[in-house]
């Protein structure tokens, strides 16, 4: 107890210390850092009237979606990558997957008391709406679809905790659906970068031909679909329970 | 979680109102875009959260709401918080999980007078019976066992709020 109270002690002298040094004392000499002319042209280009423009105020999504586009991208087929590793992992045939289904309907249904789940209810609502607003708001303050598919993420993991992943695939949010619905946000996420080449003659990913913010409006969209179901599809899979999982494979073994 | 298609208002002006506060602004295009979620989000959850519509728009119920707030932030917490200060600085404390009956009918209302008693120092809400109409609440000052006595401690006028907003 009293050694948790010192180190909790130390780390805030610590924090306090090192954010009096580099704000008030300027120890590290960010205040007199000038703006680097990398810095400066993304500030001028990312918001302008003319020339080249990413069509965004918010100057980070410009960069991620715009000016290393690629990378993001990239990082995008990664994602998707690792999503369809985990389910060849986790394959499992018709018969097997109703099998499954089965043996996890017998399992005694367990659900959290009143309070848990009435709060609950309340608070998936809410991050659903601020997870829409993070990724359609996306272009304008800080946000993007990566951040607001996380957040929705989240929402569904409280719904698993505090009702069970039984209950929500028998209200109809299977592992099938949720692949369609994260190959539509990787199709709007596709059409959009192959867009300018199509319609404008441009290259690849050069978003800023198409008319306005759509460009990066569809790219945050397309992400927040994407993640937020790519993440549901991951969870889906793994929220077998270990035993039955194992029950129904080695099954398959015999 | 029931599919049922049908619209809830309540459920509407929730998610907008939400949405509005998270994005802190009111342009055409945060109207336009939270209304489309806010429409989505009602039609998939339906009656899920509210399951009548009037009661949410009911202007007697959100004034209670209101007094109840001012009430129980400026009084109430403050009235506990001096009392757990000093018990704090005496040590004199008496621990114990005693069962308190509750006569409030909605979920919502249960919450309320639940999360009433855990947020006010001294009291905890360890648990809720399965049929709703028990709490088990770990007080700091168990003075007397006496049900009726042990309600008019705990739970004071949080029932009666919580039965004018949510029943």
């Amino acid at each position: 107890m009293k050694k948790d109270v010192f180190v909790a002690l130390s780390f805030l002298i610590a924090f306090l210390f090192v954010s009096y040094a580099v704000t008030v004392r300027d120890v590290l000499g960010i205040a007199e850092n000038p703006l680097r002319p990398l810095g400066e042209f993304y500030l001028s280009h990312a918001f302008a009237h003319e020339g080249l423009t990413s069509h965004s105020p918010e100057v980070v999504t410009a960069i991620v979606w715009n000016y290393r586009g690629f990378d993001t991208l990239f990082e995008t087929f990664v994602f998707f990558l690792a999503i369809m590793g985990a389910l060849s992992v986790l394959r499992l045939t018709r018969e097997q997957g109703m099998e499954v289904r089965a043996l996890e309907a017998r399992e005694p249904h367990r659900h959290m008391d009143t309070i848990t789940r009435t709060t609950t209810k309340l608070v998936v609502v809410m991050i659903v709406s601020i997870s829409a607003s993070i990724a359609l708001h996306g272009h304008l303050t800080p946000g993007g679809g990566f951040q607001a598919g996380s957040a929705m993420a989240v929402a569904t993991l409280l719904l698993f905790a505090a009702f069970s992943k039984f209950t929500l695939e028998r209200q109809g949010l299977t592992l099938r659906h949720t692949i369609s619905a994260y190959a539509l946000g990787l199709a709007i996420i596709l059409a959009t970068v192959v867009a300018p080449v199509l319609l404008y003659g441009g290259k690849v990913l050069e978003i800023d031909l198409l008319p306005g913010e759509t460009g990066l409006f569809n790219l945050d969209v397309g992400e927040y679909t994407a993640v937020t179901f790519g993440f549901l599809t991951v969870f889906l899979a793994l929220g077998v329970p270990e035993w039955i999982f194992k029950l129904v494979l080695r099954r398959e073994m015999k | 979680m029931s599919f049922s298609g049908r619209l809830s208002p309540g459920t509407f002006v929730l998610v907008l109102a939400v949405y509005l506060f998270y994005t802190g602004s009111v342009s055409e295009y945060d109207l336009a875009t939270g209304s489309v979620v806010a429409l989505v989000v009602s039609l998939i959850v339906g009656h899920w959260i509210i399951e009548d519509d009037r009661k949410a728009f009911s202007p007697r119920r959100w004034f209670y709401a209101v007094l109840y707030g001012l009430r129980y932030f400026l009084i109430e917490e403050t009235k506990t918080h001096i009392d757990v200060a000093k018990r704090v600085f005496t040590l004199r404390a008496n621990p114990g999980i005693v069962r308190v009956p509750l006569e409030v009918e909605s979920d919502y209302g249960k919450v309320l007078v639940a999360n009433s008693i855990t947020n006010t120092p001294g009291t905890i809400v360890v648990d809720i019976s399965d049929d709703g109409k028990w709490l088990y609440v770990h007080w700091i000052d168990v003075s007397t066992l006496d049900e009726r006595e042990v309600k008019e401690n705990i739970v004071a006028y949080f029932e009666d709020y919580a039965r004018k907003i949510f029943d």
